[in-house]
């Protein structure tokens, strides 16, 4: 909700790759609910069934898609939108780290492995730096969620 | 019950020291967030959810608000002091605000923006006190029908002020309502959207796709990072008066943006940062010396600062005294209610007065802490805004997957989070915005029953939505708010055929 950006631009020749694949992925995501939908049983206005509310708003959503799918094709305005794949890839790969790790490795060890991946997706980033920082972070968690509100998570490897 | 009585038990509950200790935990988490930039009020507040699971509900919203006008606080002292919004609803402080720091006059804007906030706050509250009874028992009278309508009024209302285009705005709507649909329907008991998963059956929790969205996607584009050098400004607080003149400047555009605030609030689709922006571009319009602004103009600090805290507050009164929450904040606070076992409504004001009475005792105190955290403490905070991302992030991603792993102590929603995280992310970088999503799917399922309801009623006839004041007059706005800007488009396309090699505007 900034006002920095504004609805209008200046179309170009190049083709708005960005925009033609969401609304494509927007008209999949519909056809799919959709097409689900069905199954759910559609019953009638009266006495709608589990599917009523989820077709009509996938066939919203259809038509909408196409409708930007439309635009972006016969007014393409292609935005420079750099792409980090770099932290991508380490907020991704933190985020597996700690779903792996807790159940066997328990909270420190995983907190300080998910906060020295998570770091790098940082170029400045370093290493004792970030192990220091996830050291902190651990002792707050545990604090937070073991000590104070009792939660049943494994603390240490091993054992609680 | 009158209601000075009412209040008076309320302040009796919000006094305990857990309510106390919990309020103090919100509004400096709030300012703490508002003060971060990039980190907005929504991911803190999906942040503490999980939390909220071991408080009685409430402490649990008692924190949750805190944190929401908390942020509004914090986000002034960033635009002031870094140039940067540290919440969207004070990006418009930077103008003035920055340029009265640049002039050595940082701690006073400082002093009249916390000031204004309160002034806002406190408002705002006054309102909520007086009107949210009025309001609830007019909404009593309400039948399905009008909910429904009420509701495609909110969520048209927040794709219409959501940035970028309008279609993708509702877009973002209708996939957030498809996403709200996963799981058992509860009046035909169908699972939907679940594939057999155990953990989809009872739907995607709130907090997880709150925390995807609004987590995820900042960690990964966030660029600007914040650097100032604190030292150029003295944050004394004896530097922090404001001259005479300062105040006699200040005095109307405070009370306007309040008053603008607090309509704004109450508005469905509209909230802090529609109210921010409109005050300060009233207060220009309005200026006997409008060239002042852009050049510290301490006017453009105040009637922001005091619109947003309004705003902030009378947000409220839709959500809890009619159940509809006009913005992605309060739907998410919603959400915080319902998990709590509160449907807000006007059944909450008779079933749950004491809870209603608290939070609004609530606010008073927290305004209060506010105040006395951000005035003479707010070197302090000037600091945080400083915290380099590679500090920040790494945090914010085990704060996400600890909170999210701890209310199932199942790894299956960390995959989730960010499975819809990316999701999220791609939104961003095409511009479909993710809080007209957030609103589509917490008002989701609320909208399927009511829709059902309505036409149980009205025997399958569409004309039960058009037979009732209420729910005609808001799917009247609707259709003219969806039909205008079509007429517009056509018209402008029109217009400049002849001229298409000279940059025919296209819409995103």
């Amino acid at each position: 909700m900034s006002i920095t950006r504004t609805d209008i631009c200046v179309p170009t020749r190049r083709t708005d790759w960005n925009n033609i694949i969401a609304s494509l992925i927007v008209i999949a995501i519909s056809l799919a609910f959709g097409y689900m939908a069905v199954g759910y049983g559609i019953g009638s206005t009266r006495q709608m069934g589990a599917g009523y509310f989820p077709l009509a708003l996938s066939i919203i959503g259809g038509v909408l898609g196409v409708l930007v799918l439309i635009r972006t094709i016969i007014a393409p305005c292609p935005e420079e939108q750099p792409v980090d794949l770099r932290r991508i890839l380490f907020v991704c790969a933190a985020f597996v780290v700690f779903a792996l790790g807790i159940a066997p490795m328990g909270l420190f060890a995983t907190i300080i492995a998910t906060t020295v991946v998570g770091s790098f997706a940082h170029r400045e980033a370093r290493l004792h730096e970030s192990v220091l920082l996830g050291a902190g972070l651990a002792v707050a968690i545990w604090l937070i969620f073991v000590v104070l509100l009792g939660l049943p998570m494994r603390v240490l490897p091993g054992g609680f | 019950m009158d209601i000075l009585t009412l209040l008076a038990n309320g302040f009796a509950t919000a006094f305990t020291p857990v309510n106390l200790f919990y309020c103090f935990v919100g509004v400096t988490v709030g300012t703490f967030i508002g003060v971060l930039p990039g980190v907005g009020a929504m991911l803190g507040i999906a942040l503490l959810l999980p939390v909220t699971f071991y408080l009685p509900p409430e402490t649990a919203i008692i924190m949750l608000a805190g944190i929401y006008y908390g942020g509004e606080y914090g986000g002034a002292i960033t635009s002031i002091l870094v140039n940067v919004p540290g919440s969207t609803s004070s990006a418009i402080t930077t103008l003035d605000g920055y340029r009265m720091a640049k002039q050595g006059r940082a701690a006073v804007a400082l002093f009249a923006s916390a000031a204004a906030s309160f002034i806002g706050g406190s408002i705002g509250i006054i309102l909520m006190t007086v009107f949210s009874p009025a309001i609830s028992r007019f909404a009593l009278s309400l039948n399905s029908a009008d909910y429904f309508a009420i509701m495609v009024l909110g969520l048209v209302a927040g794709a219409l002020v959501a940035r970028g285009s309008l279609v993708k705005g509702l877009i973002a709507v209708v996939i957030g309502t498809l996403f709200g649909m996963i799981g058992t329907d509860l009046s035909t008991g169908v699972q939907r959207y679940a594939f057999g998963v155990p953990e989809l059956i009872g739907g995607l929790s709130v907090a997880v796709v709150a925390m995807a969205l609004f987590g995820l996607p900042e960690i990964i584009t966030a660029t600007a990072e914040p650097k100032t050098d604190l030292s150029r400004f003295s944050l004394r607080l004896r530097d922090m008066m404001p001259t005479r003149e300062d105040f006699r400047r200040s005095i109307v555009p405070a009370g306007r943006g309040s008053a603008l605030g607090s309509i704004l609030g109450i508005l469905p689709g509209t909230g802090a940062t529609i109210a921010s922006f409109l005050s300060y571009t009233a207060e220009k319009r309005l200026s006997r010396t409008p060239e002042r602004f852009g050049h510290g103009a301490i006017e453009g600090v105040v009637g922001p600062e005091a619109a947003n805290n309004a705003a902030a507050q009378t947000s409220f009164i839709p959500t809890l005294a009619i159940g509809i929450p006009g913005t992605p904040t309060m739907a998410l606070m919603l959400g915080a209610l319902i998990i709590q076992g509160i449907q807000p409504g006007p059944d909450m004001m008779t079933l749950h007065a004491d809870l209603f009475w608290a939070l609004i005792a609530s606010f008073w105190i927290g305004n209060v802490m506010l105040l006395i955290l951000n005035i003479p403490l707010v070197g302090l905070w000037a600091k945080l805004a400083n915290i380099p991302y590679r500090f920040l992030f790494p945090s914010i991603i085990c704060l996400i997957a600890v909170g999210v792993y701890s209310s199932t102590l199942n790894t299956f929603d960390v995959y989730v989070v960010l499975a819809i995280g990316l999701f999220g992310f791609g939104m961003a970088i095409t511009g479909f915005e993710a809080a007209p999503f957030l609103m589509g799917f917490i008002l989701g399922p609320m909208m399927e029953e009511n829709l059902r309801r309505a036409m149980q009623l009205g025997r399958g006839d569409p004309a039960v939505f058009f037979s009732r004041p209420v729910s005609l007059i808001c799917l009247t706005i609707v259709l003219t708010a969806l039909f205008i800007p079509a007429v517009r488009i056509l018209r402008r396309r029109f217009a400049r055929l002849p001229g298409l090699r000279n940059g025919r505007p296209g819409f995103r």
